[in-house]
């Protein structure tokens, strides 16, 4: 098990928190709040060694949401394909919710 | 088309080639199989190759190989539904049938009299190979044939309520073919959205039933690449 913590420079708040995904092996889940400073993200992963992988996954995503949330990730074993689904879907709940 | 989560005995294991070329078998796949020469097929095109996984005793030591499809007889194959089936459960020394996974499997066998499934996992891989593979905080990971009636939300949650009465945790995937969701996260509701796993990877829909009605049927020779689970 491996806990990683990434910091990234955002600029759209959320107003009510998400909480996406499930406690299930090849799968994650991702939990969003509401925050004023930078997005802060807490991984916990069962995977150890996909630092890189991660950093990678997530400046894709800053990138084009800007989201400014502090983020709990929990990891079990999803493969990047499954990470970028949950992201894009924690994104569509978001945007139900505000 | 050979079904996902079931294991395969290898024959000779110089069939087993690694995803990679470049990344040959690490030493504990290598220790393992020799212990028991038994594979996971994971989802993916089943053309030629048939994508399989090892599985080592640390929950970290997974690692993904392929098999050529004319190397696997019938004979060869578990699935988790016949675990269940052939009652496995009842050749396990009480020790490990005192873990609470296996208390959870045990239980699941009475709430799910009615229903299609198996047992994936740690647990499948334990009572099929004689290992020692599960531990105290081991899952209990269910396989469920898509069921002839869909459940609301509300029998979703009941059900799972109803398997989860005891110290592990049960989790629930309904399967159809290679097309497979979380009856959990379909319970949760938390998104108008579910995540369907399929062959050609992960994809997100509004009704995972109607999606594995009409999909998960007859996808023996969908022509994937890349990104398998």
């Amino acid at each position: 098990m491996e806990k990683l913590h990434f910091t990234f420079k955002a600029t759209q708040p959320i107003t009510h928190p998400v909480h996406i995904g499930v406690v299930a092996s090849g799968d994650l889940e991702v939990i969003m709040r509401p925050t004023t400073g930078d997005s802060e993200l807490d991984i916990v992963t069962g995977s150890d060694g996909f630092h890189d992988v991660w950093q990678h996954v997530l400046e894709r995503f800053f990138d084009r949401y800007p989201i400014q949330a502090k983020f709990e990730i929990n990891d079990f074993g999803a493969t990047p394909g499954v990470v970028n689904l949950r992201l894009t879907q924690a994104m569509e709940a978001l945007k139900d919710a505000q | 088309m050979i079904a996902p989560h079931t294991l395969i005995k290898v024959g000779d294991l110089a069939d087993l080639k690694p995803v990679d070329s470049r990344r040959p078998l690490p030493d504990w796949a290598l220790a393992m199989l020799q212990q028991a020469p038994y594979v996971i097929v994971r989802r993916g095109s089943q053309e030629k190759m048939l994508p399989v996984g090892i599985r080592g005793f640390q929950k970290s030591q997974r690692f993904p190989a392929v098999l050529p499809m004319d190397r696997v007889t019938p004979d060869q194959l578990i699935t988790p539904q016949q675990i269940i089936a052939r009652q496995l459960l009842r050749q396990l020394a009480p020790n490990r049938l005192a873990l609470p996974a296996f208390q959870a499997l045990q239980h699941a066998t009475t709430v799910l009299r009615d229903y299609h499934w198996g047992v994936g996992g740690s647990l499948q891989f334990e009572l099929v190979t004689g290992l020692p593979m599960a531990n105290e905080n081991s899952d209990l990971d269910i396989i469920m044939d898509l069921p002839p009636q869909d459940l609301s939300v509300t029998q979703a949650r009941a059900l799972l309520q109803a398997l989860n009465q005891t110290a592990a945790h049960a989790d629930v995937q309904v399967v159809a073919g290679q097309d497979g969701f979380s009856l959990e996260e379909y319970a949760n509701h938390t998104s108008h959205t579910v995540m369907v796993k399929s062959a050609a990877g992960p994809l997100l829909t509004v009704d995972p039933w109607a999606y594995l009605r009409s999909h998960g049927r007859d996808d023996g020779t969908i022509a994937a690449t890349g990104e398998t689970d």
